[in-house]
């Protein structure tokens, strides 16, 4: 999928644990494990806004559009 | 899958609320079937352990004398028995689906698959008891497909009543099938 979670990425940038995270905005780690390696279908704006607060960041620094290659 | 989703997505209020709510109903639904298949197959069993009153039985329903060899008859038990088993399995269908939803499994393929089973094995048992009908009918009379005076006796209105039930298990295992994956589509989002 052209959707690209960089959540781990903005998770290193503010020093913060996986744990952490899960525990400010009120999901399972499981969850956020998931959310990081995007298996997941979808993200809820309620999430979003939670994630966004938590390592003050936009959307746009957690996700990313890769259009797929052509030929590929 | 769902399986494997639910339990890393884990429930959802909802679904736990959903679960206390048809818990009694699961629970009563269990029971009944129990007692069902207990009571159907201690009715038969004492039934048709009485051969002279099943014959007698037989004779006024076809007005006429009847001479049923044990070896013959046996084979009349035989075919009710299987009829049974037909009973059994329904009723341990319904106790695994009660079961799933017991267990917090409401909207998984699981439970549908269960619900699908169900139906399968009432569509099952409804042919087995229709066919059934014919063939001990046939085996204590000596006559294939033997006509009553009394009338048709072979397919009754209750066994349509039955199979429309049969009919809407299966399509509501369908519906439930469909409901769960979205369920599961819905649980993979965060």
């Amino acid at each position: 999928m052209p959707i690209i979670v960089n959540l781990d990425v903005m998770l290193a940038r503010r020093k913060m644990r996986s744990r952490e995270l899960a525990e400010q905005i009120g999901i399972s780690e499981q969850n956020v494990s998931l959310l990081k390696s995007c298996k997941v279908k979808g993200v809820r704006f309620e999430t979003l806004d939670r994630i966004c607060a938590a390592l003050d960041c936009q959307p746009g620094d957690i996700l990313e559009y890769r259009p797929a290659e052509v030929g590929k | 899958m769902s399986e494997a989703h639910s339990s890393t997505f884990g429930a959802t209020s909802a679904r736990t609320d959903l679960r206390s709510r048809i818990a009694w109903i699961c629970q009563a639904l269990r029971i009944s079937a129990a007692i069902w298949v207990i009571w159907q197959v201690l009715l038969v069993t004492i039934h048709w352990s009485d051969k002279a009153q099943v014959t007698q039985n037989y004779e006024q329903l076809f007005s006429t004398v009847l001479l049923v060899s044990t070896a013959r008859y046996a084979v009349a038990v035989a075919v009710v028995m299987v009829s049974m088993a037909t009973v059994v399995a329904i009723a341990f269908c319904i106790w695994r689906l009660a079961g799933t939803y017991l267990a917090g499994s409401v909207f998984t393929v699981d439970a549908a698959l269960w619900l699908h089973r169900t139906g399968i094995a009432g569509l099952i048992g409804l042919v087995v008891s229709v066919i059934a009908r014919v063939a001990v009918a046939s085996i204590l009379t000596g006559q294939l497909l033997p006509i009553s005076p009394r009338g048709f006796f072979y397919l009754l209105p209750q066994d349509l009543l039955h199979l429309i039930f049969v009919i809407f298990v299966l399509a509501l295992a369908h519906i439930f099938k469909a409901a769960a994956e979205m369920a599961d589509d819905h649980a993979r989002i965060v």
